[in-house]
């Protein structure tokens, strides 16, 4: 069995290029749990490896960076919002996470990440509004149309 | 003020305020804006000859010496650099004013007739008057730098009145031509007058012909007499700046005869002359100048054998005459040299007028093949041409014959010192008969023969009118006794005893010997053999263009010319050279014009597309530069948000290389 | 038969097991989001990450952040962009009309940030702990929330009311408009 047959016999049932970047992906996510896990990893002992408070910080500053491309590189300006809420996210989870590791900020980690997810809503209900309104006005939701700022 | 300081001042006066006063009001008086100039000149006239005769009979303050130097008033004050506005009078002095005064006062006269129908008459005036005043303060400078401002000044003249008629193009191209070509000579003589300031701290004539040569060395002494030479080469129309005289002819008649006969080109002549001490120095110099003197004489005179336009005949006739003076100073004989200049100006002034009559006369045709026959029907103007033709020519007892000889007799027996000088004996030799020979082929051209002249012309041939004709007569006069009175005995004359006292110590130094006139031994033998090439230049003339004197008639045998011209080889050559002018023209023209064009055309390429384009260049590229820079702003908030993260993370990267601090 | 304590063999406690895969949804549906080419199909993966990033939180031992997040998040927030993204419709285009010029750039910039923040993380002694997650008291959290830090609570409340009539007020159709919208 070559590679091109098996790679045709995947391709009957999957989309090839799905198919590709998820094998690519888990790969990647291999290595990197492989290398990165005696940093991001507590050992507790009888209980094995535990996640650390890098871990999950490295999680939330993924998370980040998927926003900030997305962000910089969509046209549509809603995919920018979503991007936005994305980086909140990543935020918010970092927030949680010194809390849980950190005792005297436990507590006062959750209040804060309930008043960031609340103005997140309110963000993303006035900047969604907004879009509505300027799309009635161009007829197009990409960003690089409105171009009034560029004279 | 000492009344011969008030005359000597009134000579300027005078002549300036009848410019003043001319330029001023002369339009408004019309026909009478003749008045004022003329009468002014008149007086001046007068007070010259009285100035000339308290020179020479040594009167009080001219004294014993026959000199007398002042100065109105300090002119330049300028710390080390000193010039007082200082006139003199001496005899040499003395002796141009005689020709210059006397000439341009008869010129001013005769203008009267001569342009009486010109419009622009007051204009004419006004620039004469000027004109006498610049000459006489040339004359009567007594310091190097009132003298170069006199020099300039009478260039200007002579530009303004050649292109009197500025509304004809090669009038206005010829009074260019002149002007470019004296300034030529002016660069020169500029940077020798800087010289003697440099070497000598002084530009008084007295002062720099005591201190003369002082430290300098050999060569700087001759760098500086070849500068000032080059001056005299343009004022006076030497090799190779001889080009501006025959064009200047486009100028009125009266003009070619005031100053490119008998003043303007004489200062040359005169400023050689003034400071021989320096050029007894300098004697290689001297050489050179006896040189182009001679070269001059025969060129000039060969290319007058040709010419058709009665006018250039005589002009290239002042090249000639001019290039015997230059070669007389050039062998030593200074005295020769003014006497041939006094001399000249009355015959060639009178050779001028007499051709502008003859101009009047036909109704403004200048060209010879259309004259012919005038002899009957202008009696006036022919027998005082004729007077004149035989004073050039060098004819016994008339004025020529005495100038004429004693510069001959000078470069012969300067060649016993050096060689060199015979040939310049041989050439002057030869040009004194072809000097008779294009003289008299002019008076047979234009008097004598059958008439070639337009028949509608013809009927209206006249004789001048006696404002004309006056002038004419008092030169004709002049011509005949002015040689005799001046020069006789020779070499012993009133005019060398007047100029010996001048030249004594330029003489000294240059160790030429007097001889004593033997009448029955060189002298003599020179004398008759001048006397007889000029014969025979008449006689060959006669020969080819006829004779219609009441004692000899010869019918013209002008197609012989034509077929030696077209046979002999030689001949033909000659003939189409001397035709053409020796191509000089046409060499100055390519060199200056077409080559010196295309230089300049070069240079104002370089000048446009290099200091131009690097000028532009830069200002373009500030342009395009901003151009592109001002693209940065897109008015698009992703584009700055990028700016931002990039710029973040430049940092953040920068610190965490170089570590915390 | 019961779990073992940790997986044997790589020594991994079931937490972090649970944490891997929580990652690596969470990832890869925020990877499917900023690249999805069809909009609504990002909001969908959108709605996915957040409820990966719930799931941690009950692993950080947050419940209450937990339960806003999905009620937040999930019901609120995700419903209001799928409704945005259905009122201004575009057609489904090619990568051209996706991206920007400039998000080659943009992806640099990001995945240099990531190992910048990596960096930094590691790199960083944090304070305290370094143990397992603590646990939050929902009734300290609503001591702390009505005590001490009652003004910002206050303050976000007003500001919700302000994002509602702002909302309301800049998506509203003008009275003589067509009602395409």
């Amino acid at each position: 069995m070559s590679i091109t047959g098996i790679l045709e016999f995947i391709g009957r049932w999957f989309r090839l290029d799905v198919f590709v970047a998820l094998v690519i992906a888990s790969l990647l996510a291999g290595v990197v749990i492989w290398i990165g896990g005696p940093f991001l990893t507590l050992s507790d002992g009888s209980q094995g490896v535990v996640p650390g408070l890098d871990g999950y910080l490295f999680i939330a500053g993924a998370l980040f960076s998927i926003g900030v491309f997305g962000f910089l590189a969509r046209r549509n300006a809603i995919s920018m919002l979503m991007s936005i809420e994305l980086m909140v996210n990543a935020v918010n989870l970092a927030i949680i996470a010194f809390g849980a590791f950190i005792p005297a900020l436990t507590t006062h980690a959750s209040v804060i990440a309930l008043v960031v997810m609340a103005v997140a809503a309110a963000e993303a209900t006035v900047g969604l509004a907004i879009v509505i309104a300027i799309f009635r006005n161009r007829r197009t939701p990409l960003v690089d149309e409105y171009s009034a700022m560029s004279e | 003020m000492d009344p011969t300081d008030l005359a000597i001042v009134l000579l300027l006066v005078l002549p300036l305020d009848g410019f003043t006063l001319t330029a001023l009001v002369g339009r408004r008086l019309g026909s009478r804006s003749s008045w004022i100039p003329v009468g002014l000149i008149v007086v001046t006239w007068a007070i010259g000859m009285w100035l000339v005769w308290s020179v020479l009979g040594g009167q009080p303050p001219f004294g014993p010496e026959h000199a007398h130097r002042f100065s109105i008033y300090t002119w330049i004050p300028a710390g080390t650099f000193q010039v007082p506005f200082g006139l003199a009078v001496d005899t040499l002095t003395a002796a141009l004013l005689i020709v210059v005064t006397t000439v341009g006062m008869l010129v001013h006269v005769y203008s009267i007739g001569y342009m009486a129908d010109d419009p622009g008459k007051w204009r004419f005036f006004a620039y004469l008057n000027l004109f006498m005043f610049s000459m006489l303060l040339l004359v009567l400078a007594e310091n190097f730098l009132v003298m170069f401002v006199a020099w300039e000044l009478v260039g200007l003249c002579s530009y303004l009145l050649i292109g009197f008629w500025y509304t004809r193009h090669s009038a206005a191209l010829a009074a260019k031509k002149a002007f470019v070509t004296n300034r030529v000579g002016d660069v020169g003589f500029a940077l020798g007058i800087a010289a003697i300031w440099t070497a000598f701290g002084t530009l008084d004539f007295g002062q720099v012909f005591a201190a003369f040569p002082g430290q300098l060395e050999g060569w700087q002494v001759t760098a500086i007499a070849l500068l000032i030479f080059t001056g005299a080469v343009g004022k006076s129309a030497q090799f190779p700046l001889h080009v501006w005289l025959p064009d200047a002819m486009e100028g009125p008649t009266p003009v070619s005869a005031l100053i490119h006969a008998a003043t303007m080109v004489n200062a040359g002549v005169y400023m050689v002359a003034r400071t021989s001490p320096i050029f007894a120095h300098a004697s290689g110099t001297l050489s050179l100048v006896a040189g182009v003197g001679i070269f001059t004489a025969i060129l000039a005179a060969s290319i007058a054998f040709t010419q058709t336009d009665i006018k250039r005949v005589l002009a290239y006739s002042t090249l000639s005459q001019l290039g015997y003076m230059f070669a007389a100073l050039g062998v030593g004989a200074f005295t020769a040299a003014i006497f041939h200049l006094v001399t000249h100006g009355f015959f060639k002034g009178l050779l001028f007028l007499g051709s502008g009559s003859v101009i009047h006369a036909v109704h403004d045709e200048q060209d010879m093949r259309r004259m012919g026959g005038l002899a009957r029907k202008i009696p006036w103007t022919y027998a005082t041409m004729l007077v004149g033709a035989l004073a050039i020519a060098g004819i016994p007892p008339l004025a020529g014959f005495f100038s004429k000889d004693e510069i001959l007799g000078a470069a012969f027996k300067a060649g016993s010192d050096a060689s060199g000088f015979y040939l310049v004996w041989a050439i002057g030799f030869l040009v004194a008969g072809m000097t008779a020979f294009y003289m008299f082929r002019l008076m047979g051209l234009t008097f004598w023969g059958e008439s070639r002249v337009d028949p509608h012309v013809a009927e209206h041939i006249h004789e001048t009118p006696w404002s004309m004709r006056l002038p004419l007569v008092m030169l004709a006069a002049a011509s005949i006794v002015i040689g005799f009175a001046l020069g006789y005995p020779p070499e012993n004359g009133p005019i060398h005893q007047w100029l010996a006292p001048i030249f004594e110590g330029p003489l000294a130094v240059l160790g030429s010997h007097e001889a004593s006139y033997q009448f029955f031994g060189v002298d003599g033998a020179l004398a008759i053999a001048s006397v007889a090439i000029a014969l025979l230049g008449i006689y060959a003339a006669w020969r080819f263009f006829g004779v219609d004197l009441w004692f000899v008639r010869m019918a013209p045998h002008r197609e012989r010319v034509a077929e030696i011209v077209r046979t002999v080889p030689a001949a033909a050559v000659l003939y189409r050279a001397s035709v053409n002018k020796w191509w000089f023209d046409d060499l100055n023209n390519l060199l200056f014009v077409v080559i010196g064009g295309r230089v300049a055309d070069g240079l104002r390429w370089f000048d446009i597309q290099v200091i131009d384009g690097a000028v532009n260049g830069v200002a373009a590229l500030t342009v395009r530069t901003g151009g592109r820079i001002g693209r940065i702003q897109t008015g698009r908030v992703q584009n700055y948000a990028l700016g931002i993260a990039l710029g973040l993370v430049a940092m953040a990267v920068g610190y965490l290389v170089t570590g915390p601090r | 038969m019961t779990l073992p304590q940790a997986i044997p063999f790589l020594n991994w406690s079931w937490d972090y097991f649970l944490f891997l895969n929580l990652a690596l949804v969470l990832l890869g549906s925020a990877v499917m989001t900023v690249l999805g080419r069809n909009i609504i199909h990002s909001g969908l993966w959108m709605m996915l990450c957040f409820a990966a990033l719930a799931g941690m939180y009950v692993l950080l031992q947050a419940p209450l952040v937990d339960a806003a997040q999905v009620l937040i998040y999930i019901g609120a927030i995700s419903v209001l962009v799928l409704f945005a993204i259905m009122l201004t419709q575009t057609k489904f285009g090619p990568a051209r009309l996706i991206f920007h010029r400039q998000a080659t750039s943009a992806a640099l910039a990001a995945i240099v940030l990531a190992a910048l923040l990596l960096i930094v993380v590691v790199d960083t002694d944090w304070p305290g702990q370094l143990t397992a997650a603590a646990h939050t008291a929902t009734d300290a959290l609503a001591r702390l929330l009505f005590d001490r830090y009652v003004l910002p609570f206050e303050v976000v409340s007003i500001l919700l009311l302000a994002a509602v009539i702002g909302g309301v007020y800049l998506a509203k159709r003008e009275p003589d408009e067509p009602s395409e919208i």
